[in-house]
């Protein structure tokens, strides 16, 4: 059975997406952990990583040489392998044509391997010459190292933009992302967001308090990227698409908008309304045409106003920060991918709106709508 | 000329430059500034951002006598890290220069920082703890404030400003560019009013570390195109610009100081930290294209001109590519500035306006011979007294993140 929806023209599509998490590789596998709400494993971390967690929902059996072969990963941060990974399913899923590569841009949310930048000052310090790094690592050591590095895998020549909002990078991400669209400098962008696990994340956090509080919300990491397809010009433009033989449900979505909102402090509930009731006006969304509402976090000043907003409540909202843990800069991205996987099977879904709430404990709050469009069901 | 982008965007809004913020070791403020660039001032030191025993070398310009206190009116000083502390400050001098009220911002504007390093230093200083107390020693206060997002949040906070679109772009060396062009394309899409845009960066460990070890830091001074240059003075700053769209402008009776015609974005896709001539070429045609300017229209190039036997003559080719056998002067402000990584292009922007509004071309300095693999009049020493119209500005970085900007006299009548 095919639900056929409108897809609003004029905006841009996200045709394809695909991720790796503690999940595994890939969007069913993805879809499969989300659909079953088990939490991903707490691995004990491995103590050689020093890191500040005993345990970790990290992605244990992760590796760059084993998920992109020998050749030429042998000095990629973990960071960079894991868009990697991500990017590598996400053409596996949606092919980039190779005549297409300038008209295909690619924007990482992302905070860059703090890592990587921590332990070469590390060496640096503790070497007999404070020059002694290693060369090979010393890419790594940028924020748009992982950009960069996938822009040279997939031969991807068009604009490669790095966005290094925090938690709320992955929707920064994705206004960036949309705006390149809509003004024509790409036909199509890979966009998404990623962060790793490890000690310097780990200790940072902890020491600064943004370190969640109990195992439920351990740390996690990993990689989500989109496929964004400029907007459609007309109404049969925008009906085309033969998405229809993938093995599983599948849902596009429009991207309708993204607004930010920036706090004194912490972010607050008038925060979380004031940010949502713009993002809706400037979108000239109705709130009765909210489907589901996915907020960054179980706890916070999101789900009290969200609730209140929409008249969802906490059971229907999509919230896995308990299934993947702390996603760090791939929290924005993780909680689209959990809509769209919603989406594609929820018979509510089509024509209709999710709102999403991401919130950095900067400050810094992120808000996106998308459409549900057609889905696809094998 | 055949436009690439799309026909129906924006309704042709256009789109003006009514502020300039500086910081930088050859001047606060647009004014000081543009008095440096006129002479030719350079001010290079020992580097006192950290400890540098054990270099060969370790020359930089750092800004000097950066009080916080005297500069943040509502963010307190251990609330962010010293990259933010510039941005915030370049910030709010853009805007009183502009004459707006950061009430003006709510609601309708994108403020967009670009950064290499973003917080680094405090990053350093974080390992500095660790080493010497175990890693339970960082400082709360230090580990609150490294998220590069900081670096645009940060100029928010400084202006009391909640209804906003905040942005750090982490495209290196290239981020004051792409800054400047996404509030160009938010602009004249209709979708905010005012752009707070530019890059931010502080001197640190961590960047010093990477170029020397990458041999490509000079031992004294910066020298682009020059036969004996040999690297970069890495250096610190921030250059933010108020972008407004020329109707918010002209209702309000701003002072308007030039036009941004467009820009380009490319990315090589070839190697971490090697440029692509012809990506770098493909740059500059594509902001052309943008800006429906041709080539013989430039008045001078802004170059992206680090100073490194590789850069400059990588970028003087595919200038020359582009421009064919006689292209207009091309200078490097780094020779003035130093490298000033996510502040360079936005930097060097500023400069551009500058030139624009006083008709002058700002020199490349500390120049003796052109090196003959750089076949371009670099305006060697002394600025160059004469009437500028259209000005490329170029920003390439590492990992191939190419953004070239355009900006020209505002001519009321487009």
């Amino acid at each position: 059975m095919t639900a056929v929806a409108d897809i609003a023209v004029g905006q841009p599509v996200l045709r394809a997406w695909s991720a790796v998490t503690a999940y595994g590789r890939g969007r069913e596998a993805f879809d499969r952990g989300v659909a079953r709400g088990e939490p991903a494993p707490l691995v004990p971390v491995p103590e050689a990583w020093a890191a500040a967690d005993a345990r970790a929902r990290f992605i244990a059996d992760f590796d760059a040489v084993k998920a992109l072969g020998r050749k030429g990963s042998r000095s990629l941060d973990r960071l960079t392998a894991l868009a990697l990974s991500a990017v590598g399913e996400l053409l596996a899923e949606e092919p980039a044509e190779e005549e297409a590569s300038e008209r295909t841009a690619l924007v990482l949310g992302t905070n860059g391997s703090t890592e990587s930048m921590m332990n070469q000052t590390r060496t640096a310090l503790t070497s007999a010459r404070p020059f002694f790094v290693d060369a090979a690592k010393i890419p790594s050591t940028v924020l748009n190292c992982a950009a960069g590095r996938c822009a040279i895998w997939y031969s991807l020549t068009g604009p490669n933009a790095t966005i290094a909002t925090g938690r709320v990078a992955g929707l920064s991400a994705l206004g960036y992302a949309g705006r390149l669209l809509r003004v024509g400098r790409a036909d199509r962008v890979l966009c998404g967001a990623a962060d790793e696990y490890g000690w310097a994340r780990s200790w940072i956090d902890r020491a600064a308090g943004s370190a969640r509080q109990g195992d439920d919300l351990a740390p996690g990491e990993g990689a989500v990227m989109f496929s964004l397809d400029a907007p459609a010009v007309g109404a049969e433009d925008a009906a085309r698409g033969s998405r229809d033989e993938r093995k599983r449900p599948f849902a596009e979505v429009s991207l309708l908008g993204v607004r930010q909102w920036v706090s004194e402090k912490q972010v607050k509930p008038d925060d979380v309304r004031a940010c949502v009731r713009g993002l809706l006006g400037a979108a000239g969304i109705d709130p009765a045409e909210i489907w589901a509402v996915a907020p960054s976090s179980h706890s916070g000043p999101e789900l009290p106003v969200l609730g209140d907003l929409f008249g969802i409540d906490d059971a229907d909202s999509i919230c896995i920060d308990h299934l993947l843990g702390d996603m760090g800069a791939a929290s924005g991205s993780v909680q689209l991918a959990a809509v769209m996987s919603r989406a594609a099977t929820d018979q509510r879904a089509p024509g209709r709106v999710a709102v999403i709430t991401c919130v950095d404990p900067a400050g810094h709050l992120a808000a996106a709508a998308v459409r549900v469009g057609r889905q696809a069901v094998a | 000329m055949e436009s690439y982008l799309t026909p129906d965007r924006g309704d042709g809004r256009r789109v003006v430059v009514t502020g300039l913020g500086v910081v930088s070791s050859i001047g606060f403020g647009s004014k000081e500034f543009a008095q440096s660039l006129r002479v030719g001032r350079s001010r290079v030191a020992p580097i006192g951002a950290f400890d540098t025993r054990g270099f060969d070398h370790a020359q930089g310009c750092e800004v000097a006598d950066f009080d916080p206190q005297t500069w943040l009116q509502r963010l307190g000083v251990d609330d962010v890290g010293r990259a933010s502390q510039f941005s915030a400050t370049a910030a709010r001098m853009a805007l009183e220069e502009a004459g707006l009220a950061p009430s003006a911002l709510e609601g309708r504007a994108l403020i967009g920082i670009g950064t290499t390093d973003a917080e680094s230093r405090d990053l350093d200083e974080l390992v500095e703890q660790e080493l010497a107390g175990g890693p339970e020693s960082m400082d709360p206060v230090v580990a609150g404030r490294v998220s590069p997002g900081m670096l645009s949040v940060s100029v928010a906070r400084e202006l009391g400003v909640r209804d906003v679109d905040v942005t750090t772009i982490g495209t290196a060396c290239s981020a004051g560019n792409y800054a400047i062009g996404a509030a160009y394309d938010a602009i004249r899409l209709g979708e905010i009013d005012v752009g707070l845009s530019g890059g931010a960066d502080a001197m640190c460990r961590k960047n010093f570390t990477a170029f020397y070890r990458l041999g490509t830091t000079t031992p004294d001074v910066c020298r682009p195109f020059d036969t004996r240059r040999q690297g970069i003075l890495t250096a610190e700053g921030a250059g933010v610009v108020v972008l407004e769209s020329l109707e918010s402008a002209l209702a309000r009776g701003a002072s308007i100081q030039a036009e941004v015609l467009g820009y380009g974005l490319t990315c090589d896709a070839y190697h971490p930290v090697a440029p692509k001539e012809s990506s770098v070429a493909r740059c500059m045609e594509l902001a052309l294209l943008d800006a429906e300017v041709k080539p013989e229209d430039v008045d001078f190039i802004s170059a992206h001109g680090t100073g490194t036997k590789t850069n400059d003559v990588t970028e003087s080719r595919a200038i020359r590519t582009v421009f064919g056998q006689s292209p207009p002067p091309v200078i490097s402000l780094k020779s003035m500035l130093g490298h000033t990584m996510g502040a360079a292009s936005a930097l060097a922007f500023s400069a551009s306006v500058i030139a624009i509004t006083n008709g002058f071309i700002p020199p490349t300095i500390n120049h003796e011979q052109t090196d003959p693999e750089c076949e371009i009049d670099c305006v060697p020493n002394e600025a160059r007294a004469t009437s500028v119209n259209v000005v490329l500005n170029n920003g390439l970085a590492f990992g191939g993140n190419n953004a070239s900007v355009i900006v020209a006299r505002y001519q009321s009548e487009a």
